[in-house]
C-alpha cells in the first residue's frame, strides 16, 4: 500500500470555511485591461458603482476596514472576481454566476446584502447593467517591478554553519581523556589554560543520570545499589556500570516523557491559540503523545523530522502508520494564531509565516522569517527564499480545528477514525445524544424564525442572534464528533496538500497589496547546490515532501549540527552553540566547533539515533565531571564555557513537580488518555471557558501531561519558567522569584506532597528518619551537620510534615550537581 | 502585510551596517554583562536612576478596557448635535451624544455629565484628545496599548518601567496588575517577554462586592481571595512554626553554600525565600483596608453600590503607591458599547467616577500626586456615527485618554479630533508617542531604554514614538 490514503482521508465538517483560503490566499493578477474597460465603462463604474460599494460594502469587505467577511473583499477588481466563500462575487456578463448580484436582489433563499436593508431599485438596476456591460473596474493591482536581492549567496556559503559537516579526527589521546569527546574537550582545556576538576562522586552521578535521562529522582534503593557498584571501581569497571545504568534508563518509558518534553519546548507545543483570543486546542495532545513515543522508540531523527513536516505525504506500509504520521504534522498546526482576525488573507499569511518561522528555527536553527519583508539583515537569505518556502506552506491546508461560533478563523480537523489511533474521548450515550439533537434543532428553529422576522422588517436584537448561532453550531459540532452509534470519532490536527500548488509572489515590504515577481517553490539557496534551490514546476503537491527530505538529508549542514547541539544542551545544560535556535550570524559561535561536527557526524553515522548520541555523551569523562567550584579555573573561565566542570543547573519546572510527587509516593505513572482540557470544553479563555476552571485541574500524573493553555500554564510550571510556547524555545530561563518561594512554602499541592513524604518516613524508626529523608530527596545521606539540624528541628517540636516541606524548599532540591 | 510587521522583526535599514559588524556572541555577552551588573547590586529590582531627572516616580494606570466612547466623555463635539441623524461618509448617520457637557475648572475643560466627581479635579487633568492606534480590534489594540506591539509578544510598559527604575519596596512586587482580563492578550499585558522574569507584573485579584457585579465577578476570577495573590499565607503553620521551618531551610542552604564555595543559584534561592517570607506579612497588610477611616472608604465609594469594586482597586492603588510599588495597573470594563450606550456607558462611569476622583483627592492630600503619574484610557475610542443611535463601533483613528499628576500640565487639553470626533487631526498622539511621553516623565529617553534580544536592541516604542513635550508642566 502506498501513500494514496492521504487524500482519501475523510473530513470532519463542523466548520464552514473549507477551501476558502485557496481562493483568498492567491493573488490573481490581470496585467492587461480588458476591452470593456473603456472610458465610458470606467465612468459608469466611478459614478454609479464605486460609491455604492464604498458606502454599503467596504465596512465589512475591504482592506481599509481590515475585514473580509465570508472571505470576500470588494475593494479591488481581483478581489471581486475572486470572490469569497460562496464563489466569485462578480463574473463579467453573467448575472447568474455573480453572487454579488444575487445578494443585492435580496432573494428569500440566499445571502441578502447589504445586511441593513435592500438597496433601492435603481441602484440594483445599475449593478445589473454594470455586470452586463462586463463589470469594468479600474481598481487593478499593479505588479511591482521584480525585487532584486543584494545578498551574495555564494559568499554566504563560507559561514561556518553552512559548510558541510566533515567528521573531524579527535585530537590525540591524553591520560585524562577516556572517549573521543574527551579528547576534543581536553584539547580546549589546554588551549584555554583550565584543568578539569575531579570526577563526580558516585551518588551525584547516579542522581544526575536519573534526572537528566528520566526527569525523576532515583529511589534510595537505586542510589544504594548503583553507588555500591560504582564505589571504588576502577575506570574501566566504572564505565561498565554506567553503561548498564544508562541503558536501563534509556529503556524506561520515563525517558520519552522527559526528552519528548524537551522537544516540545522546541516545537512550541501548547494547547491553545494564545493570540488575540485564546482558544483551546482540544486535539493537540495527540502530537504530545506522538513525540513522547518517538523518543521512547528512538525513532531515527531524520524520520522524526520528515514526519513532522510531511507525515501525511510519506510512503507508508499501513493505515495505522498513516494515522500516526498525520498526527506528527500537528507540529505545523499548534502555533500561536490570531483567530479573531477578520481579514482571512492576513490570517493566512501570518499562519504561513508562523510555520516558516517554527520549521526553520526548530530544525535548522535559522531565522528565515526575518526575510518576510526584505532580505535577511544578517544572514545570506534573500527575501525570495522566504517566498519560495511560503509557496510550499501556502499550498498546504492546515487543519487546526476550533468552532466557527468561537473564532472567526476556524478550520476542519482531519477525521482519522479507524486508523488505530485512540479516541481520547469516551463514547456518547444515547440519552446525551438525544439531548444534543434536541438542543440543536431547537436553536435551528428559533434561528430560522428570527431570520424570517428580520426579513419581514422586524427589529431583532443582534446579541440574541449571535447566541442562537453559537448554540446551534456548538451542538452541531459536538454531535459531529461522534458516529451515530455514539462512538467518538478520531479527530486530528494536521496538514493536507491542496489539490494544486498556489502561485506565490514576493510581496514588496511584505505587503499583500504590493505583489512583485512570481517565486517558484523552493528551499534556502545557501543550503542547496548552486542553481538547485527551486522545485521544478512539475513537482506535484505542495512540495512539503521535498522540503522534509531536504531538511532531513545528510547533505544539509544544519540539521544534524542543530540537533546534536540540542542533545548536548539537554545533556550538559548548555549548548556548544549557546543560542540553540540561532546558528546564524547573530547567534553564538560554537565553543568547540570540531566537537560539534564530530557529534553531528556521529548522529548521522548511527542512523540518526538520538539515544546513541545521548549514550555516547553520558559515557564521556567530560559529562561525568563533578560540578565543584575551582578558583583558578573560575578566574579564567567563569562561565565554564570550556567545560572544566559539570554545569550546575536548576531542574526544570516539570522535574521539580515530578520529583515532589515521586518523593511523596504519589506519582501516577500512567499516561492519561487525551487531555485534561476535555472537561473544560471548547472555546476561548475568558469567553467560553474560564481561567479558574483550567487552573482548578489537579492531577498527580507526570507534568508533561498537564494542560498547556498559553498564558494559563499551571502555576507549578509557570512559576519555574516553563516556556509559554509563543516561539521555538530551545533554552529555558532560570529565574528566582519570591512567588516561587511562596509556592513552595504555602501551596496546598506542596503541602500535600510533604504530607505524603512524611507518611513514608513515619514508618522508619525515629532515629533513621533524617537519613531516610535525605536519601529520598537528595539521593545522598545527610552530612553530620545536616543530621544534627534535622534532628534538632524534630526534637524541638517541629512536625514531620514541616520538616519534609523544608527539604522541598531547599536550593539543593531544585539543583542538579 | 503591514509595514509594521516587518519593522518589529528586524531593525530598519540604517542600523544594518553597524549591527552587521558586531562580533559573534554579542547578544549573549550583553546579557552576561547585565547579569554580572545585577549580581553586583544583588537584586535586579534594586532602585535605579533614570537617564535624567524624573517628573514621576511611579505610575497608576486606570485601564478601561473595551474602548470608552470619547465623544460621550472627554471630547465634546457640538457639531454632532447639528448633524445628528444626517448621513456620515461611513455608512451610518452621525449620532450626537446623549449626555451634556459643561466646562470645568480654571482651564475650562469640557467634560461630560457622566463624570461629575472627576470634573471637580479638572485642573489636575491633562486631556489627550488626539490619540490614535493601529487596530480597531480589541485584542490587538489592547496588547499594543500595553506592549507597543499588536503582533509579537513584547514586554509590557510596566515591565519596562521596572527594568528601568527597579522598585522601592523589596517586600512587595514592583509591578502589580489588578484584575487584568484573561482574554485580549491575557498575561501578555503584564508580561516581561524577553526581559528577565523579575520584571513581569504580578496579578492581583480584587473582588467586587457591588450588587451588580458580584456574580460575573466570581465566574471570571473564582472564589474571593482576600490577599489578592495565591499562596500569600500559610494555613497550616503558625508564624513561629514557619519561622523555625525557614530557619532550618536557611541553615541547610548555607550548609550547601559552604560545601560548594561559590554558588549564585543557592544565594538567589536564600534571598527569594526571605523575600517570600516577608511578603507573607506585607501582602496581607497592604490588602487589609480595615485601618482606613470611614471617611477614606467613602471617599472612594468602598462598600457602596455601584462603586465598591473599582473603589477598592483605587484605594489599593494608593496604598501600593505609598508603599513604593513602581507600576500599578487597575482594570475595569467592559466599555464596549455597541448597543445600550445610554445605560451601559452611564453604568461604567457611575462605577468609576467617584473612585477615581477619590484617588486623585487622596493622592493630592498625601502629596503623592506630584510624582505619581495617573493614566486613564482604553485601547481605542468609539465612532461618532451609529446605525441606530444606541451604540457605537470601534474607532482607533481618534479617541481620548488623560494623564494627571506626575509632572503633567493640569487643566490642559492636548490634541484634537476633527469636527465630528472621527479622526485625530491636531497634535496627534499615537500609542507609541504616548509610551514615549510616559517614559519621558519617568526620566527616560525612550530610544535609550533598550534591551538586547533576538539580535537587536529592543525598545518599548520599537522604532517609533516621539515625546509630546507640550504636556509636561
Amino acid at each position: 500500500m502506498s501513500g494514496t490514503i492521504g487524500k482519501a482521508g475523510r473530513w470532519f465538517v463542523a466548520a464552514w470555511t473549507v477551501g476558502a483560503w485557496a481562493a483568498v490566499g492567491c493573488v490573481v493578477l490581470v496585467p492587461s485591461i480588458c476591452s470593456a474597460d473603456d472610458a465610458a465603462g470606467v465612468r459608469f463604474f466611478e459614478s454609479k458603482i464605486r460609491p455604492v460599494l464604498v458606502k454599503h460594502c467596504y465596512e465589512c469587505h475591504s482592506a481599509e476596514s481590515g475585514k473580509s467577511k465570508g472571505g470576500l473583499r470588494v475593494d479591488s477588481r481581483d478581489a471581486l472576481r475572486r470572490g469569497g466563500d460562496s464563489g466569485p462575487a462578480v463574473v463579467p456578463r453573467s448575472l447568474e454566476r455573480s453572487t454579488l448580484y444575487a445578494a443585492v436582489l435580496y432573494g428569500e433563499d440566499g445571502s441578502q446584502m447589504p445586511p441593513k436593508g435592500k438597496l433601492p431599485e435603481p441602484v440594483v438596476a445599475d449593478v445589473r447593467r454594470w455586470i452586463e456591460m462586463g463589470a469594468p473596474d479600474p481598481r487593478v493591482t499593479e505588479v511591482a517591478p521584480a525585487v532584486r536581492s543584494e545578498i551574495d549567496v555564494e559568499a554566504g556559503r563560507e559561514f561556518w554553519a553552512y559548510r558541510p559537516v566533515a567528521k573531524p579526527t579527535p585530537p590525540r589521546a591524553t591520560p585524562w581523556a577516556r572517549t573521543p569527546i574527551d579528547r576534543f574537550v581536553a584539547a580546549s582545556h589546554v588551549a584555554q589554560g583550565v584543568t578539569p576538576v575531579a570526577d563526580a562522586e558516585p551518588g551525584a552521578l547516579v542522581r544526575r543520570l536519573f534526572f537528566v535521562l528520566t526527569g525523576l529522582p532515583p529511589s534510595p534503593e537505586d542510589v544504594a545499589a548503583w553507588t555500591a557498584r560504582l564505589d571504588g571501581a576502577a575506570w574501566d569497571d566504572r564505565e561498565e556500570v554506567v553503561v548498564a545504568l544508562v541503558d536501563e534508563l534509556l529503556a524506561s518509558p520515563r525517558y520519552g516523557e522527559r526528552w519528548g518534553r524537551h522537544w516540545m519546548d522546541v516545537a512550541r507545543f501548547a494547547e491553545s491559540t494564545g493570540g488575540d483570543q485564546n482558544n483551546v486546542y482540544q486535539h493537540a495532545w495527540r502530537y504530545r503523545d506522538w513525540v513522547i513515543d518517538a523518543f521512547n522508540d528512538d525513532m531515527p531523527f531524520d524520520e522524526f523530522v520528515k514526519a513532522q513536516i510531511a507525515g501525511d505525504l510519506l510512503p507508508i506500509a499501513s493505515d495505522e502508520e498513516w494515522g500516526r504520521n498525520l498526527v506528527a504534522t500537528g507540529f505545523l498546526t499548534i502555533g500561536v494564531k490570531l483567530v479573531g482576525e477578520e481579514d482571512q488573507q492576513k490570517f493566512f499569511a501570518d499562519l504561513v509565516d508562523e510555520q516558516i518561522d517554527s520549521t526553520t528555527r526548530a530544525f535548522l536553527g535559522t531565522t528565515v522569517a526575518c526575510a518576510r519583508c526584505h532580505d535577511h539583515v544578517f544572514d545570506p537569505i534573500p527575501q525570495a527564499d522566504y517566498y519560495a518556502l511560503a509557496g510550499i506552506f501556502r499550498s498546504t491546508e492546515t487543519h487546526f480545528g476550533l468552532l466557527k461560533a468561537h473564532a472567526r478563523q476556524a478550520t476542519t480537523l482531519v477525521d482519522a477514525s479507524g486508523l488505530g489511533l485512540p479516541a481520547g474521548t469516551p463514547a456518547l450515550d444515547g440519552r446525551e445524544r438525544a439531548r444534543l439533537i434536541a438542543e440543536r434543532d431547537e436553536a435551528r428553529a428559533r434561528l430560522d424564525d428570527a431570520m424570517r422576522r428580520i426579513r419581514s422588517g422586524e427589529n431583532v436584537f443582534r446579541g440574541a442572534l449571535r447566541r442562537l448561532r453559537s448554540q446551534r453550531d456548538e451542538t452541531e459540532a459536538a454531535l459531529q464528533a461522534y458516529d451515530p452509534d455514539g462512538t467518538a470519532r478520531v479527530l486530528v490536527m494536521g496538514t493536507q496538500d491542496r489539490d494544486f500548488p498556489l502561485e506565490t509572489r514576493l510581496l514588496v515590504r511584505g505587503e499583500i497589496d504590493q505583489p512583485a515577481q512570481v517565486v517558484p517553490r523552493g528551499l534556502m539557496q545557501v543550503l542547496t547546490p548552486r542553481g538547485r534551490s527551486r522545485l521544478p514546476r512539475t513537482v506535484e503537491g505542495s512540495g512539503r515532501l521535498q522540503l522534509a527530505e531536504w531538511i532531513a538529508s545528510e547533505q544539509n549542514p544544519l540539521t544534524a549540527r542543530v540537533m546534536a547541539n540540542r542533545v548536548w544542551h539537554w545533556m550538559v545544560g548548555r549548548g556548544l552553540v549557546r543560542t540553540t535556535d540561532d546558528f546564524g550570524r547573530t547567534g553564538d559561535r560554537p565553543t568547540h566547533p570540531a566537537l560539534l561536527d564530530y557529534l553531528a557526524a556521529r548522529l548521522v553515522e548511527n542512523d540518526w539515533s538520538v539515544k546513541s548520541l545521548v549514550r555516547e555523551i553520558a559515557l564521556s569523562r567530560t559529562w561525568q565531571l563533578s560540578s565543584n567550584h575551582h578558583e583558578e579555573n573560575f578566574a579564567v573561565d567563569p562561565e565554564n564555557a570550556f567545560l572544566w566542570r559539570a554545569h550546575q543547573r536548576r531542574l526544570e519546572a516539570e522535574a521539580i513537580r515530578d520529583a515532589m510527587l515521586a518523593v511523596s509516593g504519589d506519582l501516577d505513572l500512567d499516561r492519561p488518555v487525551g487531555t485534561y482540557l476535555r472537561e473544560v470544553g471548547e472555546g476561548g479563555v475568558g469567553q467560553n471557558v474560564f481561567e479558574p476552571v483550567i487552573r482548578g485541574i489537579v492531577t498527580t500524573t507526570r507534568s508533561v501531561y498537564l494542560p498547556r493553555v498559553r498564558s494559563v500554564l499551571p502555576e507549578s510550571l509557570e512559576l519555574f519558567d516553563a516556556p509559554d510556547a509563543g516561539l521555538v524555545s530551545g533554552v529555558r530561563e532560570t529565574t528566582s522569584s519570591p512567588l516561587q518561594a511562596l509556592y513552595l512554602m504555602n501551596d496546598p499541592f506542596v503541602q500535600e506532597r510533604a504530607g505524603g513524604f512524611a507518611k513514608r518516613l513515619a514508618d522508619a524508626p525515629a532515629a533513621g528518619r533524617v537519613d531516610r529523608a535525605h536519601l529520598l530527596v537528595f539521593g545522598r545521606p545527610p552530612t553530620e551537620r545536616e543530621r544534627r539540624l534535622g534532628q534538632a528541628f524534630l526534637a524541638g517540636g517541629g512536625d514531620l510534615t514541616s520538616y519534609c516541606q523544608a527539604l522541598f524548599c531547599t536550593a539543593e532540591f531544585q539543583l542538579l550537581d | 502585510m503591514s509595514r509594521r510587521f516587518c519593522e518589529h522583526r528586524i531593525a530598519a535599514g540604517t542600523r544594518r551596517d553597524a549591527l552587521k559588524s558586531l562580533s559573534a556572541g554579542f547578544g549573549y555577552l550583553a546579557f552576561a554583562g547585565l547579569a554580572t551588573a545585577r549580581e553586583a547590586t544583588s537584586s535586579p529590582l534594586a532602585p535605579k536612576r533614570p537617564h535624567f531627572a524624573a517628573r514621576a516616580k511611579r505610575v497608576i494606570f486606570l485601564c478601561m478596557r473595551g474602548g470608552p466612547s470619547h465623544v460621550d466623555t472627554f471630547d465634546h463635539k457640538p457639531r454632532l448635535r447639528t448633524d445628528h441623524g444626517r448621513p456620515s461618509p461611513y455608512g451610518t448617520p452621525w449620532s450626537a451624544s446623549k449626555f451634556d457637557f459643561s466646562r470645568h475648572g480654571d482651564g475650562g475643560l469640557a467634560i461630560s455629565e457622566l463624570f461629575p466627581n472627576l470634573a471637580r479635579h479638572a485642573d489636575d487633568l491633562c486631556l489627550l484628545r488626539g490619540m490614535h492606534c493601529d487596530q480597531p480590534a480589541h485584542a490587538q489594540a489592547f496588547v499594543q496599548m500595553h506592549t507597543g506591539s499588536f503582533q509579537f509578544v513584547r514586554p509590557s510598559m510596566g515591565a519596562w518601567t521596572l527594568y528601568g527604575l527597579g522598585t522601592e519596596n523589596q517586600d512587595l512586587p514592583g509591578f502589580i496588575s489588578v484584575n487584568p482580563p484573561t482574554a485580549t492578550g491575557g498575561a501578555q499585558n503584564y508580561g516581561s517577554a524577553f526581559l528577565p522574569a523579575a520584571y513581569q507584573g504580578t496579578k492581583f485579584t480584587v473582588r467586587d462586592g457591588s450588587q451588580r457585579n458580584r456574580r460575573i465577578d466570581q465566574l471570571r476570577r473564582g472564589e474571593a481571595n482576600p490577599y489578592g495573590i495565591e499562596n500569600a499565607v500559610n494555613d497550616r503553620l503558625t508564624k513561629a512554626e514557619q519561622r523555625r521551618q525557614l530557619d532550618l531551610v536557611a541553615a541547610l542552604n548555607r550548609e550547601k553554600l559552604d560545601r560548594d564555595g561559590h554558588n549564585p543559584l543557592v544565594e538567589g534561592a536564600i534571598e527569594s525565600l526571605e523575600l517570600g517570607y516577608r511578603m507573607q506579612d506585607a501582602v496581607p497588610e497592604i490588602m487589609d483596608l480595615s485601618k482606613e477611616t470611614e471617611e477614606t472608604l467613602s471617599l472612594y465609594g468602598v462598600n457602596e453600590d455601584p462603586t465598591d469594586g473599582f473603589g477598592r482597586q483605587c484605594l489599593l492603588a494608593r496604598r501600593f503607591a505609598e508603599a513604593g510599588v513602581r507600576f500599578i495597573e487597575l482594570g475595569h470594563g467592559s466599555w464596549d458599547q455597541h448597543s445600550n450606550i445610554e445605560t451601559a456607558l452611564a453604568d461604567n462611569c457611575a462605577e468609576t467616577d467617584k473612585p477615581i476622583a477619590g484617588l486623585l483627592a487622596d493622592l493630592k492630600r498625601r502629596d503623592l500626586l506630584k510624582d505619581t503619574l495617573v493614566l486613564w484610557g482604553g485601547e481605542f475610542g468609539r465612532t461618532p456615527y451609529s446605525p441606530d443611535g444606541n451604540g457605537r463601533d470601534h474607532n482607533h483613528k481618534g479617541y481620548s485618554t488623560w494623564m494627571a499628576g506626575g509632572g503633567v500640565k493640569g487643566g490642559f487639553s492636548y490634541g484634537a479630533t476633527d469636527d465630528h470626533g472621527y479622526e485625530a487631526v491636531e497634535n496627534k498622539m499615537h500609542v507609541h508617542d504616548w509610551h514615549a511621553t510616559i517614559l519621558h516623565l519617568l526620566g527616560f529617553d525612550h530610544e535609550r531604554l533598550v534591551f538586547r534580544h533576538a539580535s537587536r536592541e529592543m525598545r518599548l516604542t520599537d522604532v517609533h514614538g516621539s515625546v509630546a513635550h507640550d504636556v509636561v508642566a
